[in-house]
């Protein structure tokens, strides 16, 4: 074997014994952003006669947003909390966004599509969050197996 | 409504195209590779320049027909990328190209997955196509592409693809090629499987797929070839069959889990290679594609690209980042690769370089990556520029690090003794004949050598594909046969010399001076702009060219037995008293020098000036020329001169304002001594 052999034999140990520990490292201590990107629809929490569901677009890359709300500019916000604020009826969580002199703040279930979200800024309210269009859609969920259900039943 | 969508496509793609060349060119004229302008092009369509007139020119609604069309272009780029890879360069190249080739796939990919334990919980979503590995891979993919298309360009375009360095450049390029698509559809793959099974199945059925391609797709397109051999053509048939094969595989790999563009390179990989038939496929499928389609795709990917989502100086820092690891692990691994090989810090470097281009292949990979939701917009929007600055680099460094005198060096032989060297650059075969005449006669019998030169415009099809193996070979360029046959004839050692050159007056001077050549000879041609046959191209190798130059005005060189010399006085004229001593002496005709002045300036003292120079001019014992001197005194110099040709087979005439000899760059005045003599005429001009 010459030189250029032994070059590439330790390369290829190095290649692959970094990507096992890359690999393995990520997908045990790393978690990314919860994924809000999508259209919304707002409800006000208190709900009168006049007030109309509103649309929302959530353009998400991890903790970086672009808001956008029917007749104002867009609004670049940062993720500055994301926190799980209770873990009796699954995993809910409290995620606050701030930028461009506004706050929003979302509660909700992880991975859910209904979220109460609490904003500050131009646009003040409570509001029911309804992500009625994901940008990264969800696979259809499986067919509960027949086992289960029965299990369940008894 | 119908009506106006087709109008509302017609106006884009328009723009797209229009933007696309104007923007290429522009691109092309800063020594950039022209898909750097396309791709520039793309992004300024989008919305990331303009929004607004973005939005109105491309309403989201007619944005989806772009899309078919870009994917079908990116489609049948990628099937004509699998036909002009020959497996050629894969053979034979010894251990140190594919060590370098891997290590400069493995560098970038690890670094890139290593890059996304930082990124990932910074700038991905928790979305069902995100996971950790997907993203991982898909970005060690991602940074460890390289434009092969691009590379094979840059390289052919210096005319360094002949070198060592180039050779191992395109083989790593090739292999790299080959490795990314297979390593993407592994990605997309496991990006796409929801569990073990279905990646079993895209596993097993892929497997499957690529043994039907080589076992049965395969032995049917070598049968077609013969077939398409036997009856001399391409037929519409033929066509159709190729098209619907690769629509077919582009359908099965999308159907069985890995990417249709997967299907279209490996369709185009497994056609026969090196023959006519593949050549003409090429041919009939590239300006189409790569014309009218890319440009919609970079138009498409521009449109798709936000770079107003890198709103905060965190993101600009990231950018900065993916861009730093992109080009370490690329220009590093490829560097040390290289190093520890034996190649020389040099060249290692530059195959560094090279392999750091990453161009189109990256926005195909991006877009890819975009489209299956493994990527966020903004993480999309951070590799396009990591593409875009990673591509324009290129050109600049490798510039800088191995200036084109070394590559020079490299290719030229090593002269064992300096002699008497002419340099003949050659536009058109059929000038080939004369120039080499009056080289021979130039030359006689002594020890000197004539330098024949073709330089080419690279194809445009060369901004995508290699077009390597269409490039003649020096000894074999039929624009150099008529003169290399001519100076076989006459006995005259000469050496073909075939290169691709973006600046042909720039390269004729580069060659002069890397060549040390004592003379140029050239023919013309007039101009684009301007009238003047001393100008444009002729009036920028007159300007740089660091040796004498003479420019030939063929008006039938035969037999010569006279020649006439009109002399003022220049250092010019000297030059032309010089050429015309050669050709005297060599072929024993009769030189006569004419002295013409305006008769307010005849005196004896300047005759006798003059006499003295051309007696001192000839005054060679061993080399006798038979010279006549005569003085003229004439009111217009340029209408002696043209009286006097007449009688003449051949008037030398050196550069000069009293014969309406000069040269500038654009001129509207046609020269009245080239457009009225009837003789042929040789102007000299003396680097001073």
């Amino acid at each position: 074997m010459n030189q250029s052999s032994y070059v590439y034999i330790l390369a290829m140990v190095i290649f692959v014994a970094g990507m096992w520990l890359i690999i393995e490292w990520g997908t045990t201590m790393l978690h990314p952003c919860e994924d809000l990107a999508g259209q919304w629809e707002l409800t006000p929490e208190q709900a009168t006669a006049s007030a109309n569901p509103t649309r929302m677009q959530v353009e998400q890359s991890g903790r970086y947003f672009r808001i956008t709300l029917p007749d104002t500019q867009p609004l670049q916000m940062k993720m500055t909390h994301e926190t799980v604020v209770d873990q009796h009826f699954g995993e809910h969580k409290r995620i606050v966004l701030a930028g461009d002199g506004a706050k929003a703040s979302f509660l909700g279930r992880t991975g859910g599509d209904l979220w109460r979200l609490d904003f500050d800024g131009d646009v003040k309210g409570s509001f029911i969050a309804h992500l009625t269009d994901r940008t990264y859609p969800k696979p259809e969920p499986a067919t509960r197996p027949a086992a289960s259900y029965s299990a369940h039943a008894r | 409504m119908h009506g106006n969508v087709i109008l509302i496509l017609l106006f884009q793609i328009f723009l797209i195209l229009l933007l696309s060349r104007v923007v290429g060119m522009v691109f092309r004229y800063l020594r950039q590779p022209q898909v750097m302008g396309e791709m520039i092009a793309g992004i300024m369509l989008g919305p990331s320049l303009f929004p607004a007139l973005s939005k109105a020119i491309f309403p989201p609604e007619s944005v989806a027909l772009l899309n078919i069309l870009s994917q079908l272009g990116v489609i049948f780029f990628l099937f004509l990328v699998g036909l002009e890879l020959d497996p050629k360069l894969l053979k034979n190249r010894g251990r140190q190209a594919v060590v370098i080739s891997h290590a400069s796939i493995m560098t970038p990919f690890l670094l890139g997955a290593g890059l996304t334990l930082y990124l990932y919980p910074r700038l991905f979503n928790n979305a069902p196509r995100m996971p950790f590995t997907s993203v991982a891979l898909f970005m060690g993919a991602a940074m460890s592409i390289t434009a092969f298309p691009v590379l094979a360009r840059i390289l052919t375009e210096r005319n360094i693809h002949k070198t060592k360095t180039g050779a191992i450049a395109i083989t790593c390029a090739a292999v790299d090629d080959v490795t990314a698509w297979c390593i993407l559809a592994f990605v997309v793959g496991i990006a796409r499987a929801d569990g073990w099974r279905p990646g079993l199945r895209t596993a097993l059925l892929a497997v499957i797929y690529i043994a039907v391609m080589f076992l049965v797709i395969q032995p049917l397109l070598r049968r077609l070839q013969l077939y398409h051999d036997r009856q001399g053509r391409l037929s519409q048939t033929i066509i159709a069959i190729i098209f619907l094969l690769v629509l077919a595989s582009a359908y099965t790999t999308e159907s069985i889990g890995i990417h249709a563009l997967f299907g279209a390179f490996l369709m185009g990989a497994i056609m026969p290679k090196g023959t006519r038939f593949i050549r003409t496929i090429s041919e009939k499928l590239d300006d189409y594609t790569v014309v009218l389609l890319l440009p919609i795709f970079f138009a498409y990917t521009g449109l798709r690209t936000q770079i107003g989502l890198l709103n905060s100086p965190d993101l600009w820092l990231d950018t900065l980042l993916i861009t730093a690891v992109a080009c370490v692990g690329k220009f590093g691994g490829s560097t040390l690769a290289g190093l520890a090989c034996g190649l020389p810090l040099r060249e290692s470097s530059v195959i560094g370089i090279l392999m750091n281009t990453r161009g189109l292949m990256e926005l195909v990979i991006l877009n890819i990556g975009l489209q299956e939701g493994v990527i966020t917009p903004a993480v999309f929007a951070m590799m396009i520029i990591m593409a875009l600055v990673t591509t324009a680099l290129t050109t600049p460094i490798l510039h800088w690090i191995y200036p084109p005198r070394l590559f020079e060096a490299e290719k030229a032989p090593a002269e064992a003794k300096p002699r008497f060297s002419i340099l003949l650059p050659v536009a058109l075969p059929e000038s080939g004949i004369t120039l080499a005449r009056l080289a021979g006669y130039l030359l006689g019998n002594h020890d000197g050598r004539v330098l024949a030169l073709h330089l080419r415009r690279p194809t445009d099809h060369e901004a995508y594909r290699t077009g390597l193996d269409a490039e003649p070979v020096a000894g074999d360029d039929p624009a150099l046969t008529p003169l290399l046959d001519q100076a076989h004839a006459q006995k005259i050692d000469a050496e073909p010399i075939s290169l691709v050159s973006r600046d042909i007056a720039n390269d004729i001077a580069a060659l002069a001076r890397a060549r040390n050549v004592n003379l140029v000879v050239m023919g013309f041609h007039k101009p684009v702009f301007g009238a003047t046959i001393l100008g444009g191209k002729v009036h920028r190798v007159l300007m740089q060219c660091p040796t004498d130059v003479a420019i030939l005005v063929d008006r039938g060189l035969e037999r010569v037995a006279k020649i006439l010399v009109p002399f003022t006085g220049t250092p010019h004229d000297r030059l032309a008293m010089e050429l015309a001593g050669r050709i005297g002496r060599n072929i024993a005709a009769a030189v006569t020098v004419l002295h013409v002045v305006s008769p307010k300036r005849e005196s004896d003292a300047t005759k006798l000036h003059a006499k003295t120079i051309v007696e001192k001019t000839f005054s060679d014992p061993t080399q006798p020329t038979p010279v006549t001197f005569r003085a003229v005194a004439d009111e217009s110099p340029v209408d002696c001169v043209l009286r006097e040709a007449a009688t003449y087979d051949l008037v030398v005439i050196g550069i000069g304002e009293e014969f309406g000899l000069e040269s500038h760059l654009i001129g509207f005045r046609p020269e009245r001594l080239v457009s009225e003599c009837v003789k042929p005429l040789l102007i000299a001009r003396k680097h001073q």
